[in-house]
C-alpha cells in the first residue's frame, strides 16, 4: 500500500520536471531576486500513518502535525507530536507517554515547478519529553525471586538528528500529499536511571544506533502572497 | 511480514549480561596441575550452589559466574579442594569475593520481556591472595574475562 502510494506520488510529480517557461513572460529579475526569500505560504499537515495506527493498533496512540514555509528553494520545517505505547502483560508490562518536536531545513530540488511541488532532502533536530513505566517478574533460574518489580522514568528528555528525504505533491488547489523517509541517528538520552529507556516518542526503540521512520502526510497550504515568477535558466555564452 | 518481525526481534535468550568471567591463576601448580573447585553465590537473602557437581578447573582456566542482577552486589564463595573432589576434606580452601556493579532494567519486547544491563563492575572485598580487575563490563556468556584470582598458598 505504501509502495503503491509512493509510486503514484512520483508519477504525479513527474510532469513538473518537464515544464518550461512561456517565452512571453516579462520578468523584472531584480525585483524577483529581492523578494524570492520571502515566504509565499504556510503549509500545515498531519501524519496519516499515526492516525491509522492509533485506530488499528491496540498498543499505540499518537498524532503529529507538521508545518513548513518556503524560503526560495528551502523549506523551514517544524513538527510536533504526541504518542503513547502500552504493552500489557502478566510477567512483563511496559508503557510510555510523551511528546516530541522536530525542527529543520529542507532543500527543494524542484525549483522550477510552478505548482510549488517539493522533492527534498533535509536535516532535522528532534527532541522528546516522556515518561515510562515497567512492571516485571524476572525469570531466571538463579536470581529470579518470583516477586513483581516496578520501574519508572519520569519527565526524561532525549534528542537526536535526522536525515530526511521525500516528496510533497499538489493534489488540488490547496491540498498536498507527501511522504518523508527518515534516517534517525545520534540519539542522546538519560542512561543513569535504574531503568533504561525502551522507546523514545518520535524516535523509536533505543536499542539501535540508527532507526528508520516513514510518514505519509496530507497538507493544506495557506498562501501569503503571489509566488515569484520563475527565472529562466542562464544562457551559456 | 513474519520474517521481518523475526529479524527485528533480538534473541530472547541470554539477554542479561550478568556473567562475570574469572580466570584462575595458581602459582604453585604448573599448567598441567588440576584442582577441583565449587562455586557458591550469596546475596542478602539466599545462598545456593552454582553447579550440581564440583568443577574440575586447571590453572589458567576461565569460569563464568552469574551475579545477582536484582541487587547491586553479590558475594561469591569459592571452594578449592586441592585435587580432591569432596567438600569434607580438611585442606579445602574457602575464599570469598564480593563484587558490586550498576544494574539497570530495560524492556525489550512483548515476546522477550525485560533484560538487565550490568556495568561498572568493582571488587568490594575478598580473601584471595590477590585479585585483579581486568574488565568492568560483565558478559552474556562464559567468554567474559573480568577478574583474575591468584592462589599463592
Amino acid at each position: 500500500m505504501r509502495t503503491t502510494l509512493a509510486i503514484s506520488l512520483m508519477l504525479l510529480s513527474w510532469p513538473v520536471f518537464a515544464q518550461t517557461l512561456p517565452d512571453s513572460l516579462k520578468l523584472d529579475t531584480a525585483a524577483i531576486k529581492k523578494s524570492k526569500f520571502l515566504p509565499t505560504g504556510l503549509r500545515i499537515g498531519t501524519d496519516l500513518i499515526s492516525i491509522v495506527k492509533s485506530q488499528t493498533q491496540d498498543d499505540f496512540s499518537g498524532w503529529e502535525i507538521n508545518a513548513d514555509v518556503d524560503l526560495y528553494r528551502y523549506l523551514f520545517e517544524v513538527d510536533y507530536g504526541k504518542s503513547s505505547r502500552s504493552y500489557p502483560g502478566d510477567s512483563s508490562a511496559y508503557s510510555n507517554d510523551g511528546n516530541f518536536w522536530r525542527i529543520g531545513l529542507d532543500a527543494n530540488f524542484l525549483t522550477r515547478d510552478e505548482d510549488r511541488n517539493v522533492f527534498f532532502i533535509g536535516l532535522r533536530y528532534g527532541r522528546a519529553r516522556y515518561s515510562e513505566q515497567m512492571s516485571i517478574i524476572p525469570r531466571d533460574e538463579n536470581w529470579g525471586d518470583g516477586q513483581r518489580h516496578t520501574f519508572s522514568n519520569n519527565d526524561l528528555t532525549a534528542h537526536w538528528m535526522e536525515l530526511n528525504g521525500g516528496l510533497k505533491v499538489k493534489i488540488w488547489e490547496y491540498v498536498w500529499l507527501g511522504f518523508t523517509g527518515r534516517l534517525k541517528f545520534g540519539l542522546s538520552e538519560n542512561t543513569s536511571n535504574p531503568m533504561l529507556t525502551h522507546e523514545v516518542p518520535g524516535y523509536g526503540r533505543t536499542d539501535r544506533d540508527t532507526y528508520w521512520g516513514f510518514n505519509y502526510y496530507v497538507f493544506f497550504r495557506i498562501p501569503f502572497r503571489k509566488a515569484y515568477p520563475i527565472l529562466p535558466p542562464k544562457k551559456k555564452k | 511480514m513474519v520474517v521481518i518481525s523475526c529479524l527485528e526481534e533480538p534473541d530472547c535468550f541470554t539477554l542479561n549480561n550478568n556473567i562475570v568471567g574469572f580466570s584462575i591463576r595458581d602459582t604453585i601448580r604448573d599448567s598441567t596441575g588440576i584442582d577441583t573447585f565449587a562455586y557458591f553465590f550469596a546475596n542478602r537473602s539466599k545462598t545456593f550452589r552454582f553447579t550440581d557437581t564440583t568443577s574440575v578447573v586447571k590453572e589458567g582456566d576461565r569460569v563464568g559466574l552469574p551475579v545477582d542482577f536484582l541487587h547491586d552486589s553479590t558475594e561469591l564463595i569459592f571452594y578449592k579442594f586441592n585435587g580432591k573432589n569432596s567438600l569434607n576434606v580438611q585442606d579445602t580452601l574457602i575464599d570469598t569475593l564480593v563484587v558490586a556493579y550498576r544494574t539497570q532494567a530495560q524492556y525489550v519486547s512483548d515476546d522477550c520481556g525485560e533484560r538487565f544491563v550490568l556495568s561498572n563492575l568493582r571488587i568490594l572485598r575478598h580473601t584471595f591472595d590477590e585479585v585483579r580487575l581486568l574488565n568492568r563490563e560483565p558478559g552474556r556468556d562464559n567468554n567474559a574475562r573480568n577478574i583474575e584470582i591468584y592462589y599463592y598458598k
